[in-house]
């Protein structure tokens, strides 16, 4: 029965039977080579009575061994049952074994668990000479706890009856290690909060006793995330794996009593994000380069794609087509930007999309140009030696910017200069058209009543060759004529 | 345009242009309320000029500040161009800026970075008084080194020509500051190897500057996995992790002058694996898998009225699987024997059930498969389980080899149904393999002897069966080998040579 982990690593399951008690476990071997081993206690409650068996482990380079705590149906403490403690005997019997077949030494192993696995990592840890604790919350008065808080367990340690006297011997076992200063060199890590429930009867009383350790470290955890003893140790898994990863190097590092937390997940983040905003790469003040060519939904030659327009105060304009890079366009000292490309394009609809680059770096919003290509377009004659004259858009003489209109009144004048057809848009929508008096004078109106509101109408011209002059848009609002007075 | 990592934690771009050099950078905000900045520089090779920004950092808590060093096309150790230390002010003001909006103070940053990274870790830290450092790998004579490895880094560095004295000057940046014990309440990290061929030159003769430090620490990495400079950071990545993740909480750990490493990559496993092998819950040859008396093999049953029965000595309950799906269990009576339903109806077709034992310990045997199809009410007959005795001997000694009556050894089989029978005393089972492959078993009647068919037709050609007995504790006793060969019959079946693999 193996399982292999998120991260694919094989996890092996077995039974080490020769002692007293079938133990069962799961083993990963170490990775890249690594000489250590982490052992590992399950808390109350733990899936399977497999601590830390989650994947949270899976970064750890070292032979992990996960020992499950589960004798005759019941959890304890890997200690006894019914005051058995042939539990213990048969759990330090497969630590051992495990640790000898990997040619390992007590040296070399780093015993792990939260709440009652990390009562169980101290007391193997100090009797048995182990050179790394790491015990999370803890309880270290273990008759008390389990006959008040968890009878069942209790029962199944103590016995039915879980006399006062074998209470009292649950409860000196750790403390009698401690207070005997066994495996004195032993490394140890305790996490523990102020928020935990246990913490004044089950873990201030002994720090005296576990202060005498010379490499005794206390992480104290003063968290809003720490409601109750269940939460300390989820809140420290970073720091947890972060002693972890340096115990399985062989290092143990020296964190003395350190109080920490202090977290403030409601904490005023105006400032960062106005500085995030204010020096985004892409600014939104910065205007977005003006295409002129092609037009929009232009039919275009696969061959002759030029991309042209105007990007005052850039350096050069970034084009990208469906989030791939195409090319960079210089701009010119007037704003002026043009680009070609070498190779043809795909016959098809294309959606290029560009921005502006200043000098600093800093971006211009996007902006998007359509135009598509076909191979059966033919290319337009190369540039003639003559310079092409643009068609300017025409000028609007009314209706005057944001004038308000009767429906009735609307009428669009204007005059232009070298064109035969004036045509007008709104939203994308040709709404028609006139021709052009000999003076350059034109005027239009619409066939329809005009409805009520806003309108942006873009009128642009056309000249005998049939070029497109860029659009000149006039903004007004139309409100309707009132009703004839009555008689 | 803003990637987002694979845990959906966002990244923003900018670009600070209030210096004399706009620079660039990334920007993660910190998760759970942590209130920790890390700074990381980039190393020379860095994608894109950032470093550590491959998702490494996707799961620290931090807010998380990587600055690009790519300033007008070229790398600068974040320091300078042409000797106009405005790009070195110009980063800083970024990091202050940053820092300040967070309402946070150099007590609470963290420098980060590898090689040249590394040596901006140092430097800016040591002089701008951040709180912590760390440093895989830097350079502390940044311009010898950038004179000899890197010439067009140079050049815009230190100028046209890489003047000698501005060489000389940016040697000493570092050095300095260290020398001058500036920031000496910091907590410093530094990391390298002697597998680094930069050690001697770039890192060990300064390695005395720091004495007067509060908080020096000195992992020398001697691994098997570090074959030059570059590897020193992926050697390290979880170690580096660990010294980060107690850092952003607020911790400093004291490691010391300390050396890791030291793998043993191809170390012979055979111990751990035989250990392994030895104590592995699934057993072997010494706890047989549960013999499955009905339904016989391929019967066809009513789909609510099927019954698994029977024997598993040495198990104290059996486990029913299909398709890599638990099904139910049952335990195992003192006699061995064992019976089970499934409790509804099974879907109409053919089930390939697995089943195995479990004994006190919690070890498995391996499995047992029973194929059997389930068909609508009526349209088969109940298949009848043979009538077998689920009584056991405890009595006699030990086990031995059961005595195989039938067929006789070499005896040639004019059936292609194979009736084996014989006895065996003081057995509960018997069973069969052909090749080392587990054919099947039957029940020890309590006078001692036994009969078994395996309910399939036997290929024709020789045969060589392997009979075993097994007593109450599971104990196997030594085979008993039949040889036999089963000869053509003329039942109407196409004999299997006429085949000849011509398809």
């Amino acid at each position: 029965m193996s399982e292999a982990t998120a991260k694919g690593r094989k996890v092996i399951g077995g039974i080490d039977a020769s002692g007293g008690h079938p133990v069962e476990y799961r083993f990963t071997h170490a990775r890249s080579g690594n000489r250590h081993l982490m052992v590992v206690f399950a808390n109350i409650y733990a899936p399977d009575d497999y601590g830390w068996a989650t994947g949270v482990l899976d970064n750890l380079r070292s032979n992990i061994l996960w020992i499950r705590d589960r004798f005759d149906d019941g959890n304890t403490y890997y200690l006894c049952r019914e005051m058995d403690f042939t539990v213990e005997q048969s759990v330090i019997g497969l630590i051992t074994r495990v640790m000898k077949s990997l040619g390992l030494t007590p040296g070399d192993v780093t015993l792990w668990g939260s709440s009652k696995g990390g009562s169980a990592a101290l007391y193997f840890g100090l009797r048995y000479g182990f050179r790394n604790i790491v015990a999370s919350v803890p309880q270290l008065r273990i008759g008390t706890f389990v006959r008040d808080v968890y009878p069942d367990t209790g029962r199944h340690m103590l016995g039915e009856a879980m006399t006062d006297d074998d209470v009292r011997v649950l409860d000196a076992v750790l403390p009698d290690l401690l207070a005997s200063g066994a495996s004195p060199e032993t490394n140890l890590y305790l996490v523990s909060s102020p928020q935990d429930e246990q913490y004044p009867t089950q873990v201030e009383p002994y720090l005296g006793l576990l202060q005498r350790y010379p490499n005794f470290n206390l992480i104290f955890s003063e968290s809003p995330f720490i409601t109750d003893h269940g939460k300390v140790t989820q809140r420290n898994t970073p720091p947890l794996l972060g002693i972890a990863y340096l115990l399985v190097e062989g290092i143990a590092p020296r964190l003395g009593l350190t109080r920490h937390g202090y977290e403030e997940p409601d904490a005023d983040k105006s400032g960062i994000t106005s500085f995030l905003e204010s020096t985004s790469v892409v600014q939104g003040s910065f205007a977005a380069p003006v295409v002129t060519a092609p037009r929009r939904h232009d039919l275009l030659s696969t061959t002759h794609v030029r991309l042209a327009g105007r990007a005052p105060g850039a350096v050069r304009v970034s084009i990208w087509e469906h989030g791939k890079y195409l090319a960079s366009a210089p701009v010119d000292a007037d704003g002026g930007w043009t680009w070609h490309r070498e190779q043809p394009w795909a016959a098809g609809e294309h959606r290029v999309r560009l921005f502006a680059v200043d000098a600093s770096g800093y971006q211009s919003e996007r902006t998007e140009v359509r135009f598509t290509t076909s191979e059966h377009v033919t290319a337009p004659v190369p540039d003639s030696p003559e310079p092409r004259r643009t068609l300017l858009p025409p000028l609007v003489h009314t209706p005057e910017p944001y004038q308000q209109l009767l429906d009735v009144q609307v009428r669009l004048t204007g005059a232009a200069n070298g064109a035969t057809q004036v045509g007008f848009r709104e939203n994308d929508v040709f709404l028609g058209s006139c021709p052009l008096a000999h003076d350059g004078r034109w005027l239009w109106n619409a066939d329809w009543r005009w409805t009520e509101g806003p309108h942006t109408v873009e009128v642009f011209v056309v000249n005998a060759a049939g070029d497109e002059s860029p659009p000149a848009p006039v903004t007004f609002a139309v409100i309707p004529t009132p009703a004839a007075p009555a008689h | 345009m803003s990637p987002a990592p694979a845990n959906g934690r966002q990244l923003l771009t900018g670009i600070e242009a209030a210096g004399a050099f706009p620079v660039e950078y990334r920007f993660a905000h910190a998760q759970k309320g942590n209130r920790h900045l890390v700074v990381v520089f980039a190393n020379f090779s860095a994608p894109g000029d950032y470093g550590w920004s491959n998702g490494v950092f996707d799961k620290l808590r931090a807010n998380i500040l990587w600055i690009r060093d790519n300033f007008e096309g070229k790398q600068s150790y974040y320091l300078c161009r042409g000797m106009d230390f405005g790009l070195e002010q110009s980063v800083v003001t970024l990091i202050s800026n940053v820092m300040k909006s967070l309402d946070l103070t150099t007590e609470s940053v963290t420098l980060w970075g590898g090689s040249k990274g590394g040596s901006a870790a140092l430097y800016f830290g040591l002089k701008y008084g951040f709180k912590n450092i760390v440093a895989i790998a830097p350079q502390f004579s940044i311009g010898t080194y950038v004179k000899n490895v890197h010439p067009g880094t140079a050049r815009f560095m230190l100028g046209e020509g890489v003047p000698e004295e501005n060489v000389r000057i940016v040697d000493s940046l570092v050095p300095d500051l260290a020398r001058s014990g500036a920031n000496r309440a910091a907590n410093i990290y530094l990391v390298s190897s002697p597998q680094d061929d930069q050690y001697p030159t770039q890192v060990e003769p300064f390695l005395g500057l720091f004495q007067h430090y509060e908080n020096f620490n000195f992992v020398f990495s001697d691994s098997p996995h570090i074959a030059d400079h570059t590897q020193i950071a992926g050697r390290n990545v979880p170690m580096l992790m660990g010294i980060v993740n107690l850092l952003i909480d607020g911790i400093a750990p004291r490691l010391g002058f300390v050396s890791n490493g030291f793998e043993e990559p191809n170390r012979d496993r055979s111990a751990i694996d035989s250990y392994l092998a030895a104590t592995s819950r699934v057993r072997g040859d010494e706890f047989l898998p549960p013999v499955v008396t009905a339904p016989g093999p391929g019967a066809e049953l009513r789909r609510d009225a099927v019954r698994l029965t029977g024997h598993a000595p040495g198990a104290v309950r059996v486990v029913v699987w299909e398709h890599g799906k638990y099904l139910g269990q049952t335990d195992v009576d003192a006699h061995g024997a064992w019976s089970w339903e499934l409790g509804r109806a099974w879907s109409k077709g053919e089930h390939p059930v697995k089943v195995y034992g479990v004994d006190a310990s919690g070890f498995q045997s391996r499995r047992t498969e029973v194929r059997f199809t389930a068909v609508d009410s009526g349209a088969a007959a109940v298949a009848q389980p043979m009538e077998r005795a689920s009584v056991i001997s405890t009595a006699g000694p030990s086990t031995t080899a059961p005595v195989v009556l039938e067929p006789v050894a070499h005896e040639q089989v004019m059936d292609s149904r194979v009736v084996f029978a014989g006895s065996a005393a003081a057995s509960t089972q018997v069973g069969f393999r052909e090749n080392g492959v587990l054919l099947g078993g039957t029940a020890v009647a309590p006078n001692g002897s036994w009969s078994w068919e395996a309910g399939w037709q036997w290929a024709a050609g020789a045969h060589v069966i392997d009979v075993f007995a097994v007593d109450a504790s599971g104990t196997e006793s030594p085979a008993t080998r039949v040889p036999f060969t089963v000869m053509q019959t003329s039942t109407g079946a196409t004999p299997a040579s006429y085949y000849g693999g011509t398809y």
